[in-house]
Formats: C-alpha cells, sequence, structure tokens
C-alpha cells in the first residue's frame, strides 16, 4: 500500500480523572466571565502567572524526565491537558512554545549543564522560549539562512536578524537556527543555539499584525557573543536537529483548534433558532473536527511508541487549517453579522478576531505549499 | 490476518473486463464464483459476536475488509450480509448462507390487537442486490415503539434500478400481511440501525479512495509530458497531497466508528455520532478525491479506455447510500443543539460524563 498509514487512536478514557481536574482548574481559574473572544485568542494569550500556575499542578514538563523537574508522563496525558486548554481558550502563549518542541530538543540535543539549568524552569512555567528561524530573506526556504555564527575564540559571534519571533519580546531564550560554517551552503554547515535573550548586541523591535496586536518581533544580532555553553546539539547539525522537531510541532491539537472559540459561539447563537441548514453546518464542522482529533490521537499514540510520525503530522497540520479557515467563512453565512473587533456582541468580537488571525493558519509552522509538497514526497513519486 | 486473505480472496476475482460492461448489464450479473468462494470462506458470519458463536474478530478489521474488497470491486452485498447476520444473531436467530441483503430505510409497520402485523408501505427501493438476493432482512418500526428483525425471504421485483456504479439497486414488492413472517424483537433502534449501514458503505468508500490514490501515483509516476512524468509538476504533487490527507481521513474516520461497533445500542449518542462523522466524513472526501483523479489522470480518465470511471462511479454512487452528507451532519447538528453549547467540547471529545 503506498499510501500513508494511521495506527488506531489511544482512547484517552484512562485519563477522565486528569481531565476533570483541567476543567475544574480551569473554571475556577480563568472564571465564568471568561469572554469568547478571550477563548479566541487561542494560544495567543499570554499570563505568565496563568503558566507558573499550570507549572505548579504539574502541568508543564509532564513528559520530561523526573530528574529534570518532569512527571515522566505519557504524551497521551499531555495531550489531553493541552486539547482541555485549547478547548477553553486558556492564556498558554507563555509557556506554549518551551513546553512543545523547546523542552523536547533541548532534552534530546541538549548538554547535561543545559538540561539541569533549563528543563526544570520550563517544567515550573517559568521560562518561556521564542523560535529563531524566519528571516527577512528566509522563510519557507530556511536553509537559506543568513544569519552566522562565527567561531571565535570561547564561541561564536553572531550576526544576523531572525523575524516573526512570536513572543521574542517576552521570552528567555531563543532556539536559534543558523549557519555556523561560512563557507558551507544550504542544509550544511548550520546549528542550533541556546541563546539567552539578555545577551548584549541582541535587540527587538516589535512588528504589529493585522489585528495590530504585539505577538510577533524581529530579533537583530549585532556581533552577539556566546560562548560554546551556548551550542545546542552538534555544530553542524543543524538541519536534521530541527527536522528532529517537526512531528512534535506539527501535530497536536494546536493545529486544527483554533477557531474553536468562534464555533462555539456560532452553536450557542444557532441553537437559539435552530433552522435546518444552520444544523447541518455547525454538524458537519463538528464532523470534521472529531476525525481530526481522531488523526491528532493517532499521532500522538506513534509518538508515545518513540516513533518519528511526521507525515501523518504533516498531514493533520494541513487539514486542520482548512478546517480551521474555514470555520469563519462557514459562520458568517450562517449568522447575518459584522466582525466588530472590542465591543458588546461577543459573537461579532469573536468573529472579527477570528477572521484576522485566519491567514495565519496555513502559514506559521510551514506554509500549506511546502506541507503539500512534504506528503506528496511521502507518497513515493519518482 | 483477516486483511491478507480477504486481498488474497477478492483480488482473485478481480476483473478488469468489469468496465467494459455497461451499467445495466453490470447490474442484471451476479459474480457466483465470487459468491460461493465468499461464502465458502465464511465471510458473512465474520461479524458476529463471538457470545453469540461468531469468531471474535475485531470490528474495525471486519470494516477493513469490506473496503478491500471494494477495492476490488467485489459486487456483492457484502457490507449488508456481514451486518445482517450479526442482526440474525442479535434478534436470537441463526446466520443464513443465503444471499442477505438489508432495506435501506427502517419499515413502518401496525400491530392490531389480534397481534396481527401490516406493514404500511407496498414497496422497498433502491435495494442494494435486490434482485439477486435470496433473503431480505428488514427493520421495522411498529405503532408500539419496538423495533422487530423481519426476515422477509426472497421477494418479488417490482422494476429494476441501478446506481452510478452499475450494482442493483431495485424495487421489490413488500408483502402486504406479515401473517408467515414471525417478528423478532430487535435491540436495535431505527437511527442506529442507519448509523450501521452507513458505517459499511463509508468502509467501502475507504476502501475504494485508497485504491484511488494508488492508481493515480501510479499514473502520476508513468505519463509523461513535456519530457517528465506528470508526478514531477507541483500542481500534480500538491493534487496527490491533498488527496492523501482525504484517504487518511476515510481510514481514521472509519476505524473510529468501527471499533464501538458491537456496542452501537449501548453508548448513547456516542456510536451513532462517529458512524454519522465518519460516512460525512467520506462522503465528502469521495466527492474530492474523484474530482481530484479526473483532473490527475487527463482525457483518457474520463473515457472507458481506462479503468478510473468504475472506481469514481463508485464514489459518486456509495456517498448518496444509507444517508448523504447533509442527512449526518443534520443528525449531528440536531444532537449538538439538544445538547447546548456548554456540551460542545465534551460530545466531541466524548467525555459528556465528566462536568464540562
Amino acid at each position: 500500500m503506498s499510501y500513508i498509514t494511521f495506527p488506531a487512536a489511544p482512547s484517552t478514557s484512562p485519563y477522565n480523572a486528569l481531565r476533570q481536574e483541567l476543567r475544574e482548574f480551569l473554571h475556577d481559574t480563568l472564571g465564568s466571565d471568561y469572554s469568547a473572544p478571550q477563548r479566541a485568542r487561542s494560544w495567543n494569550g499570554f499570563d505568565a502567572d496563568f503558566s507558573a500556575k499550570l507549572g505548579e499542578r504539574g502541568w508543564l514538563g509532564m513528559t520530561l524526565p523526573k530528574i529534570y523537574g518532569g512527571h515522566e508522563r505519557s504524551p497521551l496525558e499531555r495531550y489531553v491537558v493541552v486539547e482541555e486548554l485549547l478547548a477553553a481558550g486558556a492564556p498558554v502563549a507563555a509557556h506554549w512554545i518551551a513546553d512543545r518542541q523547546s523542552a523536547p530538543i533541548i532534552l534530546r540535543y541538549g548538554s547535561e549543564q543545559q538540561k539541569q539549568d533549563i528543563l526544570p524552569r520550563i517544567a515550573a512555567g517559568q521560562c518561556f522560549f521564542c523560535i529563531g528561524m524566519s528571516e527577512p530573506d528566509s522563510g519557507s526556504d530556511l536553509a537559506s539562512t543568513r544569519t552566522l555564527a562565527e567561531p571565535v575564540d570561547g564561541g561564536y559571534e553572531i550576526t544576523g536578524t531572525k523575524l516573526w519571533t512570536t513572543y521574542g519580546h517576552k521570552a528567555h531564550y531563543m532556539t536559534l537556527f543558523c549557519r555556523s560554517d561560512r563557507r558551507a551552503e544550504r542544509h550544511a554547515g548550520t546549528s542550533q543555539f541556546l541563546i539567552d535573550l539578555s545577551t548584549p548586541g541582541i535587540s527587538i523591535r516589535p512588528v504589529y499584525d493585522i489585528a495590530g496586536e504585539h505577538h510577533l518581533n524581529e530579533v537583530h544580532f549585532d556581533k552577539v557573543f556566546v560562548p560554546h555553553s551556548a551550542l545546542l546539539g552538534e555544530e553542524g547539525q543543524g538541519w536534521q536537529q530541527v527536522m528532529g522537531e517537526l512531528a512534535f510541532e506539527r501535530s497536536g491539537p494546536d493545529r486544527f483548534l483554533s477557531s474553536f472559540a468562534l464555533l462555539n459561539e456560532l452553536l450557542r447563537l444557532i441553537s437559539q433558532a435552530p433552522s435546518t441548514m444552520s444544523k447541518a453546518a455547525v454538524g458537519r464542522l463538528a464532523a470534521h473536527l472529531m476525525v481530526l482529533r481522531q488523526m491528532s490521537l493517532s499521532v500522538t499514540g506513534m509518538l508515545a511508541k518513540g516513533e518519528n510520525p511526521s507525515l501523518q503530522a504533516t498531514i493533520v497540520k494541513d487539514l486542520g487549517a482548512v478546517l480551521e479557515q474555514e470555520i469563519p467563512e462557514i459562520a458568517r453565512t450562517l449568522v447575518s453579522c459584522e466582525p466588530i473587533p472590542g465591543g458588546n456582541d461577543p459573537f461579532a468580537a469573536t468573529l472579527a478576531r477570528t477572521l484576522l488571525a485566519a491567514p495565519s493558519f496555513s502559514l506559521r509552522g510551514g506554509t500549506r505549499e511546502i506541507l503539500r509538497g512534504i506528503i506528496a514526497r511521502g507518497l513515493g513519486l519518482r | 490476518m483477516i486483511e491478507e486473505t480477504g486481498i488474497r480472496l477478492f483480488k482473485q476475482f478481480y476483473n478488469g473486463d468489469d468496465r467494459l460492461r455497461p451499467p445495466e448489464a453490470a447490474a442484471a450479473y451476479w459474480p457466483d464464483a465470487l459468491w460461493e468462494a465468499v461464502n465458502e470462506a465464511g465471510i458473512p458470519l465474520a461479524l458476529i459476536d463471538e457470545a453469540d458463536g461468531g469468531f471474535g474478530f475485531p470490528s474495525d478489521d471486519i470494516c477493513q475488509l469490506i473496503g478491500i474488497a471494494a477495492r476490488y470491486t467485489a459486487a456483492i452485498p457484502l457490507g449488508e450480509a456481514l451486518l445482517g447476520n450479526w442482526l440474525l444473531t442479535k434478534a436470537g436467530l441463526a446466520p443464513s448462507t443465503e444471499i442477505l441483503t438489508l432495506l435501506p430505510e427502517p419499515l413502518a409497520m401496525q400491530i392490531d390487537a389480534t397481534g396481527s402485523a401490516q406493514l404500511l408501505d407496498s414497496n422497498a427501493t433502491r435495494t442494494p442486490f435486490g434482485r439477486h438476493a435470496t433473503s431480505v432482512l428488514a427493520l421495522a418500526q411498529a405503532d408500539n415503539g419496538n423495533t422487530y428483525l423481519l426476515e422477509l425471504g426472497a421477494l418479488s421485483v417490482e422494476s429494476h434500478s441501478h446506481n452510478l456504479a452499475g450494482e442493483a439497486r431495485d424495487t421489490l414488492t413488500l408483502p402486504l400481511q406479515l401473517a408467515d413472517t414471525p417478528l423478532h424483537p430487535l435491540p436495535i433502534t431505527a437511527d442506529s440501525y442507519r448509523a450501521l449501514c452507513a458505517l459499511m458503505r463509508a468502509s467501502a468508500i475507504a476502501g475504494i479512495a485508497e485504491a484511488v490514490l494508488e492508481l493515480c501515483i501510479d499514473y502520476a509516476n508513468e505519463r509523461q509530458q513535456f519530457g517528465r512524468p506528470i508526478g514531477k509538476f507541483q500542481a500534480i504533487q500538491h493534487y496527490l497531497a491533498r488527496m492523501a490527507s482525504e484517504v487518511a481521513a476515510c481510514r481514521v474516520a472509519v476505524d473510529s466508528a468501527a471499533r464501538n461497533l458491537r456496542d452501537a445500542n449501548k453508548s448513547g449518542d456516542a456510536f451513532l455520532l462517529q458512524a454519522a462523522a465518519a460516512k460525512l466524513r467520506c462522503g465528502e472526501a469521495a466527492g474530492q478525491i474523484a474530482q481530484l483523479a479526473h483532473q490527475i489522470h487527463g482525457a483518457i480518465g474520463f473515457s472507458q479506455e481506462h479503468s478510473l470511471h468504475i472506481y469514481t462511479r463508485r464514489l459518486w454512487s456509495w456517498r448518496e447510500e444509507y444517508g448523504n452528507e447533509q442527512y449526518w451532519a443534520a443528525i449531528i447538528g440536531n444532537t449538538l443543539c439538544q445538547n447546548g453549547a456548554e456540551q460542545l467540547w465534551p460530545t466531541l471529545s466524548n467525555t459528556q460524563e465528566l462536568r464540562p
């Protein structure tokens, strides 16, 4: 068979008690007046206190070893926690990148010192990360990176510019991908670094998005000296290390729940006076969501077994973005309502927020075009 | 193991000359040798619960077997026979080696004071392989609120019809009085029955979807234009990527529902929602996949010279049967509205028993 297999999705009912705890915590912490527009921020809501509280409850760094401050719980338990947080629209931005992908790569490639320094703080919800990959001239073509870490006495001197750096302005560290051998090209001669963002020579400038909000940044390195201990993993192995991160980044419930708050508000509204058409439209979106969730759970099951389901994760992300972008377009055909940011109408505000965010769903974490190229290559086309 | 047995058997009887048979002739044709082989292998009994004397095969493996038969375009009511025999044993009856089919719609039935039953309809339309079936099963909903399984035997054909794929979908004459037909109480609601039938058809769609993907990959690798295989072009690669994603979604949707098949009547809404989602998702995928496949194959795929049409006509037929996407979307939407907005996430995550 030449198609890409998804094994049976594991059941999450063994973790009902954990799920119940999450729901009670969220009810108590977010409060009953946590609004739909707030929920619609999805994982873009930044709240350091909230992240610290999650850390206290043992819900961050869940799969990390206990010796590094983790809880040695399964990827499936982590999945249950993450999907409850996302469904509730909880403000998870502060710890999001650190917990989802920085901790796993530090665990995999980091030195003992790096693991001991950083992992416990991630698990405590007190150490925040951003990703240094895209540059002004390097988006989908990551291998064209121009940021250079020149080997110097005692370490490296880094010069270059990273762009679209989500929450770079509030992160403690950046996982930086750049060239470390100026004579090498493309994937060769690249490395990853753990950059302490308080290092002199780093300047961070806000990049306001379409909604006028500040999540993204431009991070400029002007001859920034970092010691050898900042190297993450092996010099020259940057590309391979980054590729290993992708299955973690691409497969989770964040890849199809970005518009969930709007779907929920849509249901709330139409159920007041449902028509055949509106019920069927919402029912259809729910069906797609249910199937995507099973696909995502299947990928988590594979991750739990130590497999590297990067093709399956790519499919989940591609289908997820299509669904997320459909939801606001369908919502506006069912409810005659202009999108109005802020204001008193929760549906109008949620619609506005989701619509403005929607273009990014098929751009971030790998554009639609790149994802489809990856899937095609996985089909054995010559 | 059941997968290998299935592939061996159905591949053996796959006949590429099927594409030369026009729909009417295809509907009239009954593959005797294939049915005999299927019966001999005990396949129609494969879904029966172990507690009722069955083999104890996992229900998702059986749904995969339906998909395998579909891949090899086996023109027999396999899903109907599997489900029919499961229903017979659920009603406390013996399974059958007849050519079994099911009436797609539950029948309305009246039972008078003397206990004599009468059907309110005089015929049943769109019966799968109706003219070939030697035993027709039906679910009947009586005015007393109970559901019964009826073994109607071989029914006479009122008129012939077929679907786009050239599979017989005949109108059968129903008996006026049910004096000689015992009423067997069956603990399956009409909604669950429809959902079970829909899952059988979704399983077939998932199987043939995989076959179409394989055809398209082979074609993209073989067909050369502008000095290279067309699979080198990004447009074609993206079509194939979308198709592979749709195929994967079908597989997962069917597997998820299939695993809960044996609890169809015990799990409240859970099985119903999953089967509904599976039929809806497979129905949508069917349309996407057919369109992409024809675009990739160009003119040759549009002709009878190539076998693509055998598959795409099945995709277009099966998405309509046992409820199309709109039907099942409405079922899901109704449930969500009834449960209320606070229950949306618990319903989608199948965790309604926990606090919202």
